[in-house]
């Protein structure tokens, strides 16, 4: 196989269909590349970022259910850099605050647990999903550019036609061969784009209703050491969770 | 915060940058390009246009000049067809003057004796002696007529077949041909010229159905191609309700082309043929 870099446009090769292009098709297509190029980068991030979230959460949970002592769990995993960990922390935290005083109002207590687990959990599904609309709006915007593109070149070949006063396909083609080239970048934009979002919006619905499984059970067991105890400072883990 | 890239994102751009490299890098050295195994370039043709050849006449030129004489006024007896007679050793089988084979008729080998009257010799005289004949063909240009007309015969030789011919130019002065000599293929020919002169100077109209506008216009034409008389429209076919309004314009445009086109450069010698031409102006002429 002979290596050369084909530049003439009639050889379907990219360079020469770009090379050949008006500037504003130029512009489109450089656009949509480079909007290609970001859709990619965000759909291994969060590939990567989701799985290890949804991995680190079965492990964590696992050793949650192992272990007995609360505070020693936390002192062992409680600094976890995964959302799990954080939703515990932050749960943990809670706790300690609400209870540290010398009257322990129980009511207000599973409240302010309620409400820290829950704002932790919507943090970490925010942070997840933080670059998600980009590649919603790629999704549904690259198409519609590259048609514009489309339309701009082809709309330049026809006054190249009415120009020239020719209408034989080979003055024809060349530019509508280009205009279209922009047509398909932005589809090789979008069609990932689109299907990066519907799959990670998934992932990342998944991942929130376990977040919030778990920071339901944990809230369960600590409601129930409210009760339990007068004043208990060191939660005690009955293994029932989940 | 929000397009801080953190160390995974950079991880993902720059696999993402090196994928799209990669892709189109090879996309474009021609790595899925199919080869063009069939060479569907059309080989060049070679073309001539018609209508720049073909202004000869092509009826044959007629000899003014007389043809050669016959100077056999009596010609030679009919020889049978029977085979040629068997070479003897003549010295000079052309120039000799035998109106008879001197092998069937042995006997007149006494005639040669009356070579001293050469009046009489003509016919006769089988004579070996070259010197003697020489004198006799230049005193007598006659007596070697018998052997020219006798080689013209069918006999099946081709001795002699060129005679009467000659090589010197024709001695005719006339230049035209009359008109009715004028071939089919000339008048195509001058038809193809008059349309290759009036054809940068027409400019059909454009709108809808104007190729069916045909205009004839009539030119008379000097002897030197200039217009004897403005041109004029003889007829106009093909006018339809959506054309009509450029059917005027088609006129107009048709008697202008034919007056811009001239003087017409045409061939004198057919000017028979020229001095009043008809073409019928169409969208492409």
């Amino acid at each position: 196989m002979d290596l050369f870099l084909n530049t003439d446009a009639a050889a379907m090769s990219p360079v020469g269909l770009f090379m050949q292009a008006d500037w504003v098709v130029k512009a489109v297509m450089l656009g949509l590349l480079l909007a290609s190029i970001w859709t990619w980068a965000i759909i291994i991030s969060l590939w990567g970022r989701i799985g290890k979230a949804r991995k680190a959460t079965e492990r964590f949970e696992a050793d949650y259910r192992k272990s007995n002592d609360i505070d020693a769990f936390h002192r062992l995993h409680g600094d976890g850099d995964h959302p799990v960990a954080r939703v515990f922390a932050s749960g943990v935290t809670e706790w300690r605050r609400s209870t540290g005083g010398r009257t322990v109002d129980r009511e207000g207590t599973r409240e302010r647990l309620a409400t820290s687990m829950g704002a932790a959990v919507a943090h970490e599904i925010d942070k997840l999903s933080d670059r998600l609309n980009i590649l919603a709006t790629v999704g549904s915007v690259a198409p519609f550019v590259g048609l514009f593109g489309t339309v701009w070149g082809i709309m330049r070949s026809f006054t190249a036609i009415a120009s020239e006063q020719n209408t034989s396909l080979a003055v024809v083609a060349p530019g509508i061969a280009e205009a279209l080239f922009a047509t398909a970048i932005g589809l090789f934009a979008a069609i990932p784009a689109v299907i990066a979002y519907n799959r990670f919006s998934h992932g990342i619905n998944k991942v929130e209703a376990r977040l919030n499984r778990f920071a339901d059970g944990f809230h369960a067991t600590l409601s129930r050491q409210l009760d339990d105890g007068p004043a208990p400072a060191q939660p005690q883990h009955r293994g029932t969770l989940l | 915060m929000a397009f801080a890239i953190d160390r995974r994102e950079g991880t993902g751009l720059g696999v993402a940058v090196i994928g799209h490299v990669v892709l189109f890098g090879l996309l474009s050295v021609g790595f899925l390009s199919t080869p063009n195994p069939l060479k569907l370039e059309p080989t060049p043709i070679e073309i001539s246009l018609t209508d720049e050849v073909g202004l000869k006449s092509e009826a044959p030129v007629i000899s003014r000049e007389a043809p050669a004489e016959r100077l056999a006024e009596v010609p030679g007896p009919v020889e049978p067809d029977t085979p040629p007679p068997a070479p003897i050793p003549d010295p000079q089988p052309i120039a000799r003057p035998d109106p008879t084979p001197p092998k069937t008729v042995p006997a007149p080998a006494p005639k040669p004796q009356p070579k001293a009257e050469p009046k009489k010799t003509p016919p006769t005289p089988p004579r070996p002696d070259t010197k003697a004949q020489q004198k006799t063909t230049a005193s007598q240009p006659k007596a070697q007529t018998p052997s020219t007309s006798r080689v013209a015969r069918p006999t099946g030789r081709l001795t002699g077949i060129i005679d009467g011919l000659t090589d010197q130019p024709s001695k005719g002065k006339a230049t035209t041909p009359q008109a009715s000599q004028i071939g089919a293929a000339v008048k195509s020919a001058l038809a193809a010229e008059v349309i290759r002169q009036l054809r940068p100077h027409w400019k059909s109209p454009t709108g809808a159905d104007v190729e069916m506008l045909r205009t004839q216009v009539e030119i008379r034409l000097n002897r030197d191609g200039s217009l004897a008389s403005p041109p004029r429209v003889i007829g106009q076919t093909g006018v339809t309700a959506s054309n009509r309004p450029q059917a005027d314009l088609h006129k107009e445009r048709a008697i202008s082309a034919a007056k811009l086109a001239a003087p017409f450069k045409l061939p004198a010698e057919y000017y028979d043929a020229w001095k009043l031409i008809t073409p019928t102006f169409d969208r492409r002429l």
